[in-house]
């Protein structure tokens, strides 16, 4: 059976892990890379490009290259401002859509080229088929976002065995070494696009989350966005106070010219990345249009004044966690802080204000998310005992009454998976439906909250009040809501489907799924195969050349045999089967040793 | 109906310790949550989960222990006389606060956003005062749940001092979550 892989998919990277011999570890791609960037590129030509390669495509082709992908995953059109290189569609109230150059994606279907390339890169690691994964997301994402997230991980491949909430999985990977202790912490989680604050009681292996507030639209990235716009104010500046008519240089790095924009946010996110140990940096853009360049003294200082009205935001939810967690700051052991944004020196002095104590940075922010993940995934899969992970959900979860308001039936923080059940009874006689809002929010009227979705209650024919329906509510351990409708005349209970703006219809489903298998992924045997086929076509003329050199040193016996492995690993290729051409190929290294070790002799001679 | 009592290992009582309610859910979560393979059990788990947020909050255990006890509640809605200060006093507070925030989003010049922070200052005493009024409210709600508690199996019959405790408690509880948000919007 496939092992389960933990994923860590980020605004702005993402990560992979599994655990082995009972220890979460991370995977690295073909580069010996851990880190892969959360960014698509499609080229003109060929299938989309993952990662790294993509995201240097970004300063060149901002329009198709997709990043920050998740800020619109289950997102309604108008909801998000469209402040990206790429180009967003959709009628307002409808799902997000991303334009790419002659097409259209759904947000998802960019996530799932980002997790179908983990997988590809876990596959290769791992020798075998990875089918099953744990994902993470903020803990502040609502149902449409838990959803769109579980079915990216569907198109990429894999089931999906649970989702679990990112600061809760920090606070695994925190506390995994810590199983006998008792203590109270706080996970203040501050990525590139997304702000959590989850508090959480430690207590023997039992890890229960008590109280978790957020948002999902406050990140590292808004800080990237104050710093290109001063960057641009900046060159304004000085382009103004030239006399030679080069004034539209102003205007052409805003939305006239992605390019420079593009251009302005890598300067400025490596420059915020430097200021994070250095006092000061240079910020040089050679060549920004035409002839003209750019360079700027960027201090720390600055930086802090620039990031201090984006990182003062989180302040309010760290306040309304406690408040909801019925604690004072001095009554949490740890204050663990995880996402890249955390490396500020400005949000480290601003937490410890918040908290009146200094955080612990024992975590690598880049990586206790995904560590936990695969934590997580090792719970689910047996290979962690006694750890238990009792979640909640962020959002209160109600309907929408007569007269707008929200009547709430799960309230936030309760610990999941949650059932609760309301009666529905029909208002006139003979009334056979009733229509039913589902909500999720923290505001008193209905229209002010998320709107889940609708579905409609059917009614046998009744005098008025007689007819009676009860609902079922349920939140899975995914934080995904369930509803079940049960006629209590009939006893017959059936599964409520809402229509909701983010729905995708099965046959859509189905389409992104054939497509993406097309493109994305091909069969694992195929791709271990390609990959020995390339690894004997680099060895054979290697050897043959080596044989020519110093052959002569060899016994009759050896060379013999050389000759025989070469003659196997020609034949495997030949069958074009993936196990016995690896098998051939690690005969044929072990053949050659000597031969190796010679020829390292004869090239130190010839030096000599 | 289910006893929750039961499901948590309880004896079915008015007054029930926190501590070990709290390490009597914990144990059995770590036995049934979906996740323990073997003995996990979603529904089950539901149910232990919803035993728990009804016992560890009085008003509710209180309300569950009269309904398992199969006397439907009766649905007045007067405050409780031991309640009634509190809860005028209560009432005038939220009043001004509302006036208060109103006033603070509407302050835009640095001297009307220095008098809106003197004016904090003096609600934010005048809440905590509130705090502490709610609090000794709560103490005294409990000292009589304990001593209902204590005479639970005697010959005096309880139901009545029951029905009135489960008011109280549940007006307490509701003013507990105005008086945290009200703190917590004077503290952002």
């Amino acid at each position: 059976m496939s092992p389960i892989v933990g994923i860590d998919l980020g605004t702005t990277n993402s990560l992979i892990g599994v655990m082995e011999a009972g220890f979460p570890i991370l995977l690295a791609d073909s580069a010996g890379e851990r880190l892969t960037p959360s960014v698509v590129h499609f080229p003109v030509q060929g299938g989309p490009i993952v990662g790294r390669t993509a995201a240097r495509m970004r300063v060149l082709e901002p329009e198709s290259t997709i990043y920050s992908v998740k800020r619109f995953i289950g997102r309604r059109a108008g909801e998000e401002s469209g402040d990206v290189g790429y180009k967003l569609s959709g009628q307002p109230g409808a799902p997000v859509r991303i334009r790419v150059r002659d097409g259209e994606l759904a947000p998802e279907e960019i996530s799932a080229l980002v997790l179908a390339k983990l997988r590809a890169d876990a596959e290769r690691a791992l020798e075998c088929e990875v089918t099953r994964a744990v994902i993470t997301v903020p803990a502040y994402f609502n149902d449409a976002q838990r959803n769109a997230t579980k079915l990216a991980g569907e198109l990429a491949g894999f089931t999906v065995e649970r989702i679990v909430n990112e600061p809760t999985a920090a606070a695994l990977a925190y506390g995994l070494d810590k199983l006998r202790d008792k203590s109270r912490v706080a996970v203040f989680d501050l990525g590139g696009g997304t702000f959590d604050i989850s508090i959480l009681e430690l207590n023997q292996g039992l890890f229960q989350v008590l109280s978790t507030n957020g948002n999902t639209r406050l990140g590292g990235d808004d800080i990237d966005t104050a710093i290109a716009n001063f960057l641009s104010g900046k060159i304004a500046v000085a382009t103004l106070c030239e006399t030679s008519g080069t004034h539209h240089l102003a205007a052409e790095f805003s939305e006239a010219s992605p390019a420079i924009a593009a251009r302005l946010r890598e300067a400025a996110v490596d420059a915020k990345h430097q200021l994070s140990t250095a006092e000061f940096t240079t910020i040089e853009l050679p060549f920004l249009a035409g002839d003209r360049s750019f360079s700027h003294r960027f201090t720390r200082e600055e930086l802090e004044k620039l990031a201090r009205p984006v990182v003062e935001r989180t302040r309010a939810h760290c306040l309304r966690a406690l408040s909801d967690a019925k604690l004072r700051p001095d009554e949490l052991d740890e204050i663990i802080l995880v996402g890249g944004v955390t490396r500020m020196p400005l949000v480290r002095r601003y937490v410890a204000e918040i908290f009146g104590r200094v955080p612990n940075i024992s975590q690598n922010p880049d990586e206790a998310v995904a560590l936990g993940a695969t934590i997580q995934a090792g719970i689910l899969s047996g290979a962690v005992q006694n750890v238990i992970l009792l979640d909640i959900t962020p959002l209160s979860l109600g309907i929408e009454t007569f007269g707008g308001l929200m009547n709430v039936i799960i309230p936030r923080n309760s610990t999941i998976p949650i059932k609760a059940g309301e009666m529905f009874t029909n208002a006139l006689a003979g009334q056979r439906a009733m229509k039913i809002s589902v909500l999720q929010g923290e505001r008193e009227m209905a229209k002010d909250n998320w709107r889940l979705g609708e579905f409609e209650l059917e009614f046998e024919p009744a005098p008025k009040s007689q007819a009676r329906v009860g609902v079922q509510f349920e939140i899975d351990a995914n934080g995904i809501l369930h509803v079940l409708a049960r006629d209590t005349k009939t006893g017959i209970e059936k599964k409520v489907e809402m229509s909701s703006a983010v729905d995708v219809s099965d046959e859509a489903v189905e389409k992104m799924l054939e497509d993406s298998l097309e493109h994305a992924f091909e069969d694992v045997n195929e791709r271990i195969f390609t990959e020995a086929k390339l690894k004997s076509s680099e060895m054979l003329p290697a050897v043959r050349n080596a044989l020519n050199l110093v052959g002569a040193q060899l016994d009759e016996s050896e060379r013999a045999l050389i000759v025989e492995r070469v003659t196997e690993v020609e034949q495997a290729v030949a069958d074009g089967a993936a196990q016995p051409l690896k098998r051939a190929n690690a005969a044929l290294d072990e053949a050659t040793q000597r031969l190796a070790t010679l020829l390292i002799e004869r090239a130190m001679q010839t030096k000599g | 109906m289910t006893d929750y009592f039961s499901i948590l290992d309880q004896p079915r009582r008015p007054w029930l310790e926190e501590a070990p309610l709290k390490e009597s859910f914990q144990r059995l979560a770590a036995i049934q949550h979906p996740d323990k393979a073997g003995t996990g059990d979603a529904a089950r788990f539901a149910v232990l989960n919803s035993a728990y947020s009804t016992l560890k909050e009085p008003a509710l255990r209180l309300r569950h222990l009269l309904e398992l006890e199969s006397e439907p509640l009766p649905s007045t809605a007067q405050i409780p006389p031991a309640l009634a200060q509190v809860f005028m006093e209560l009432a005038g507070a939220r009043g001004k606060l509302d006036r208060f925030l109103a006033k603070q989003s509407g302050a835009s010049s640095p001297l009307g956003k220095a008098m809106v922070a003197i004016e904090k200052n003096a609600l934010q005493e005048s809440w905590e005062l509130m705090a502490r009024r709610i609090r000794t409210a709560k103490e005294s709600a409990t000292e009589r749940l304990m001593q209902l508690d204590a005479d639970w199996h005697g010959p005096e019959p309880v139901r009545e001092t029951l029905v009135a405790l489960h008011q109280e408690f549940a007006y307490l509880a509701r003013w507990e979550t105005q008086l945290r948000e009200a703190l917590l919007s004077l503290a952002l």
